[in-house]
Formats: structure tokens, C-alpha cells, sequence
């Protein structure tokens, strides 16, 4: 008996029975998409775009697949990685996350203006060739809808053109990410891969829209113990909710403008499926939307105060907005005023006000040396702050050797590349 | 290419009445498995009224072009679902009787199915089996996505229906095509067969007896019977020849 595969495509029709070989082959073909489904002998559908269960189901499918990824004509590794200096000295380092964000739109801009002139009314039907520049426009007016119908419209060409000459792939990945992100961040006959970059979250296997529907409907049941701080757990929805979106916003690598990033698209869409997923008259509602759209208004550049002068309850969720918010000492010794129990919860709060210690210490380099010595020699769960996260690597350099931490900073954040 | 039809139905060994219906004729390229709901009459009543109405259309549309084949379906479907609340109106003691229906029409080289409910379409070819149906059941419309899980949903019966043919006045009728090859044989049967039996062991009992393709619903209904026969078993095989 052969192994053969069938493919579900928009639900009703069926491609196959096909080989293995012939899989990978439909795969790289026009008609496929990220939502169609296969499924072997009696076993489960699952969509050719989710990437975790495609592995668990069908690994054999999953490696063609992934394979296919990189035939956009382009080494992905050279389009993404930040590379960082990693120096001996703790305190020479250079953070290069801006600098990277600004090539990235200097790239896009650079061909935006190389293009010389305005873009014209009714350039989304223009009988001229699609150019980056227009998709720049629709961009930064922030209009989403034209951006849509414009990438939708000229997907093939610029598959064709990107395919031809690889270089042109940063002039368009900006423009591909924000309408994928605005979206369901996924788009149809784009790999994942390559939407997604090189950067991967740590945790968070898969950031799609319909990944995180699935995230907030099986992890409801714990959402309850971790806003209350009486269990932590590994769960995806705990590293969004712990993420600093200070952090998150000074993650600026190559190939992003709107979503900033991975993370920031990331967040947004798990924001979104919340919203989707729990009813909002659920009890925990109300603290998971408090801390979402603090997180939002904080990347959104709104500054946020916290009441540091009336505090009264705090569950964990406000616990995180009281160390991310704390501008003095005064500040943190408030949110310290509120026993956690549970040790593992512990652990969290313990980073969480590492970063906070660090941030209002950053001009203290021996203050920064004693607060970075006192946190635990493990790879932390939840996400510094950019710079003291470079520090943390640093100071686990001079503990360790460079290359153990290397190797650990490396497995940890993929997209930074440490010398 | 020939195609070769051959289908069985059983009470089971739990209830008292039969209220599945089956419907084929190679000659036409038409099958149809029905599974009626809604209390021992009505149940009987809905399945036989909905295969019977589909039927009679079929035959009704003289030279029905192969594209026009969904369109036929989809109108059959909803000629029933009217038929029945229509039926429900003059017999209050049967109002609210529904079924399921798998509505099998091939073409020259494409097979359509109209779908509604949990009874389900199998592709068999070559040793491998999958289901083509999407069931029409709270817990696979969640899993899906494509309901809310409120609490109501969440609590109710997992298994009860999302769409039923003859519940509601507008009915969305899901048409599935495939093209068609030698040697494909499609199972359709109603959820006393797969609830009883597992799939790789329907995979297997075809995968046996093959050769003996007339006798495979029987076997299949006995294996259904074997294992408990909660329910009325129906079976419809659709061949393929080389």
C-alpha cells in the first residue's frame, strides 16, 4: 500500500490522492494555500499552514514543505539576521536594534524616492508595473484596505519579480507583512517562513490569528490562576501577557515598518483572537483588556500612568504594568508591597523587576553588575528589556564562557547573531 | 470508467425502527444516505420523505449538465428541507423531524456531494481512507472555528447538530467535488456505522474484500451489529472501475 495524502482546498474541493513527491509539487504550485488541509490514511486534517501540527501529524509533509519555503529565490539568512558585536567588555556593547529598523525603512524608502514623483490616483489599477513605492504610500496613510486590494492584486508579479532578482525582496517585505499582520498574519502563497522572518518567539510556536483562536480556547482554563498569581505555567498566553512592550518596541529588525516587528504583529493579533475567543462579560475580561491596551497604548507610544500614590489589589497582570511603569525606587517598593506566595510566580516578578531596576540604574554600571548578579544563572522565561537583555548576556559571558552564552543567547533569540 | 453502486441498511440491535433511507441507481450516478431525527415517527418520516423528494427532482431535470450538477444538488436539498417543514405544518404530532443527508451525483469525471449533517462520505483508494465530509456537529464546528464557544455551546451535547435538513426555513447546503479516478470507492453511510466501527478498521474490512466489492456493506453492517449496533446502520458503496 502506497502512503498517499488527499488535499482539502476551501473546504469543498479535493486535490489527489497524491505521493508524497507530488505534495511537495502542489505546494510550490499557484493554486495552493496556507488554510487548504491534508490529511493521510484516516488521520486528521490539518492545514498546510500551521506549521506546529503539520509537524506533529505529518513530519514527512512538514520537511518538503519547509523546504519549499526558501525557493523564494532568496537566502532568508540574508535578509534578516542583526548582528551584534559581542565585545568583552560589559559595557562597550552596541545595540544595534534602531539602526536595523532604520535600514529597513531606508531601504523602502530609498526605493520610494528613487522612484522619483507622486503616486498617482488610481495606481492600484495601473496598467504600469507595481513598484514598492505605491505600497509605501497606501503604508503610511495607513490605508489598509487600498494596501489589500494593491498586494492582492500583484502577488504573482511580485513573486515573479522577487523570484527573478532577490535583492528586491526587502523593497517589498514591509508592505507584504503589514497587510498579512493587518490581517490574519498569514498570506496565500506566501511561506510562513518568510513572512515571519528569521525571528522566533520564544514560546509562541505560531502567531497567526487562527493559531491564537485555538491558544485562548484550550488555555482559558488557566488564565485564572495566573491573573490571581496562584500558578505560572509555560503557556503562550502567559509570555504575551508578560511581555514588555518597552521591549517589544525596540525590537526593530530589518524588514518590518508597520508592525514594527514580529513580536508587536504578534501581539496584535493575539490581542485580537482574545477578544474574538472570551465573551466579554467573563470575569477575567476586564484585567486581561486592562493590561492588552496598556501594552497597546505603550507600543502605540502613549504614556501610561500608573497610580502608584492609590494602589489598593493588584492581580499579576497589574503587578507586571506597576515594575514596567516604576520610574523611582519609591515606585518599585510599592509594587513589592505585594506578597506573591506561589515561587513560581515568584521567579516572574523577580525579572520583571530586574528590568525595572535596570532601566532606572541603566547611568549605574555597578548598580547594573549587582542587580544582573542576583538573578538566577538560568535563561529567563519572559522577555527583558532590550539593552539589559544584552547586559544579562554579557554578564553571563563573563560568568560562563563566551560561547556557552552564545550558544544559550543564540537558541534564545535566533535573529540576533552573537560573535 | 463504470460505476458500480451497491448499499444496505439495518435497524441495528438497539432500536426498534429503521430511520435511515438509502437511495441508488449506477445508471443515474445517484446515491443518496439519509439518517432521520426527531422521535420514531418522525424520524422515519423525514428520512424516506427528504431521499424521495431528492430523487424525484433528480428525475425531473432531464439532461442535467455536468456543471450544473452542485446547482441541482443544492436545490434538491433545499426542495426537501421545505417538503419537510412543509410536512411538519400539516402533522403537528411530527413538526420538528429533521435528517441528515449525503446526496452522491457523479459527473463524467467529477463527483459531487451534497452534505448536511453528521452522516459522512468516505474516499477509499488504494489501501488509504479519508473522510470527506465535514460533519455538521457543535464539536467540530468549534474545533473549526466556525462557531463561537459560548457557554450554551459549550455545554450542549457535542455531538447534536449544527444543520439538519427540514429545522430551519434557509438551508446552506455544503456541495463537495472530486475528480474522479479509476478504482476510487467512495463509502457513504450514516454515524451508526462509524460510531461502531473504527475507520482503519473500515479501511480494512474494504481492503479485504475488495474483490467481493457487493459484499462489503453487509460485512460492514455485521462488524456495526458486532460491536453493539447503537444504532440503524446504513451503507452505500460507489465503485469506480478501471
Amino acid at each position: 500500500m502506497k502512503r498517499l495524502y488527499l488535499i482539502r482546498h476551501n473546504v469543498y474541493t479535493f486535490k489527489g490522492p497524491m505521493t508524497l513527491e507530488e505534495v511537495k509539487k502542489y505546494s510550490k504550485s499557484a493554486q495552493s494555500n496556507a488554510e487548504d488541509e491534508i490529511s493521510g490514511n484516516c488521520s486528521k486534517w490539518i492545514q498546510l499552514g500551521d506549521y506546529g501540527r503539520l509537524r506533529k501529524y505529518y513530519p514527512e509533509v512538514s520537511k518538503v514543505i519547509a523546504k519549499d519555503n526558501g525557493d523564494w529565490g532568496v537566502s532568508l539568512a540574508s535578509v534578516e539576521p542583526v548582528k551584534i558585536a559581542f565585545a568583552k567588555s560589559v559595557f562597550s556593547k552596541k545595540v544595534i536594534g534602531w539602526s536595523a529598523g532604520a535600514i529597513c525603512i531606508f531601504l523602502a524608502t530609498v526605493y520610494y524616492f528613487s522612484e522619483n514623483g507622486a503616486v498617482a490616483t488610481g495606481v492600484l489599477f495601473s496598467s504600469k508595473k507595481p513598484t514598492p513605492k505605491t505600497a509605501h504610500e497606501l503604508l503610511v496613510s495607513n490605508n489598509y484596505d487600498d494596501l489589500a486590494v494593491f498586494i492582492k492584486r500583484n502577488l504573482p508579479y511580485i513573486i515573479k519579480e522577487v523570484n527573478k532578482n532577490p535583492k528586491l525582496l526587502p523593497t517589498w517585505l514591509p508592505y507584504l507583512r503589514a497587510h498579512a499582520f493587518n490581517a490574519d498574519g498569514e498570506m496565500e502563497k506566501m511561506p510562513q517562513k518568510v513572512l515571519n522572518g528569521n525571528a522566533s518567539i520564544p514560546g509562541v510556536a505560531d502567531c497567526r490569528y487562527l493559531a491564537w483562536i485555538q491558544i485562548w480556547r484550550k488555555q482559558t482554563g488557566a488564565l485564572e490562576g495566573f491573573i490571581q498569581a496562584q500558578s505560572v505555567g509555560n503557556t503562550e498566553f502567559e509570555r504575551l501577557l508578560a511581555w514588555d512592550p518597552a521591549w517589544i518596541a525596540r525590537r526593530r529588525p530589518i524588514g518590518w515598518m508597520k508592525p514594527a516587528n514580529l513580536y508587536e504583529g504578534c501581539f496584535h493579533l493575539g490581542t485580537r483572537a482574545m477578544q474574538k475567543v472570551l465573551p466579554n462579560n467573563a470575569p477575567i475580561y476586564a484585567a486581561l483588556m486592562a493590561r492588552l491596551s496598556y501594552m497597546k497604548d505603550s507600543l502605540s507610544g502613549k504614556r501610561v500612568a500608573f497610580a502608584y500614590d492609590n494602589v489598593t489589589q493588584l492581580n499579576l497582570l497589574d503587578l507586571f504594568n506597576c515594575y514596567e511603569q516604576a520610574q523611582s525606587e519609591a515606585n518599585i517598593a510599592t509594587c513589592d508591597s505585594f506578597q506573591i506566595d506561589n515561587p513560581k510566580v515568584v521567579d516572574v516578578i523577580t525579572f520583571k523587576r530586574a528590568v525595572s531596576m535596570l532601566r532606572i540604574k541603566q547611568s549605574d554600571p555597578a548598580a547594573i553588575q549587582a542587580i544582573l548578579a542576583e538573578l538566577p544563572l538560568i535563561a529567563p522565561l519572559y522577555q527583558f528589556d532590550y539593552q539589559p537583555e544584552i547586559f544579562y548576556w554579557q554578564q553571563r559571558a563573563n560568568q560562563m564562557s563566551h560561547q556557552d552564552a552564545a550558544k544559550i543567547a543564540q537558541e534564545k533569540y535566533p535573529e540576533v547573531v552573537f560573535d | 470508467m463504470r460505476l458500480r453502486m451497491v448499499g444496505d441498511t439495518n435497524v441495528g440491535r438497539r432500536r426498534k425502527n429503521n430511520q435511515d433511507s438509502i437511495y441508488y441507481d449506477a445508471s443515474q450516478g445517484l446515491g443518496i444516505v439519509a439518517d432521520g431525527i426527531g422521535g420514531r415517527k418522525g424520524g422515519e418520516v423525514a428520512s424516506s420523505t427528504a431521499v424521495e423528494v431528492i430523487r424525484s427532482y433528480f428525475m425531473e431535470a432531464e439532461h442535467i449538465a455536468h456543471d450544473e450538477l452542485p446547482v441541482i444538488i443544492a436545490n434538491g436539498i433545499d426542495r426537501a428541507n421545505k417538503a419537510l417543514i412543509q410536512e411538519g405544518k400539516k402533522q403537528p404530532e411530527i413538526a420538528g423531524m429533521g435528517t441528515t443527508i449525503n446526496c452522491l451525483a457523479f459527473g463524467s469525471n467529477k463527483l459531487h456531494i451534497g452534505h448536511i449533517g453528521d452522516s459522512r462520505t468516505y474516499l477509499y483508494y488504494d489501501g488509504n481512507m479519508w473522510q470527506l465530509t465535514v460533519d455538521h456537529s457543535i464539536e467540530v464546528f468549534v474545533k473549526r472555528g466556525w462557531i463561537e464557544p459560548t457557554e450554551n455551546i459549550l455545554n450542549a451535547k457535542q455531538d447534536a447538530l449544527v444543520k439538519a435538513v427540514g429545522l430551519m426555513s434557509e438551508l446552506d447546503v455544503d456541495v463537495y467535488e472530486i475528480p474522479l479516478q479509476h478504482n476510487q470507492l467512495f463509502l457513504t453511510c450514516s454515524d451508526g456505522l462509524y460510531g461502531m466501527v473504527k475507520e482503519k478498521r473500515i479501511a480494512q474490512i474494504i481492503a479485504e474484500n475488495f474483490r467481493r466489492f457487493e459484499r462489503i456493506p453487509s460485512i460492514l453492517i455485521k462488524e456495526a451489529n458486532k460491536n453493539g449496533g447503537q444504532d440503524n446502520i446504513t451503507v452505500l458503496l460507489s465503485h469506480i472501475e478501471a
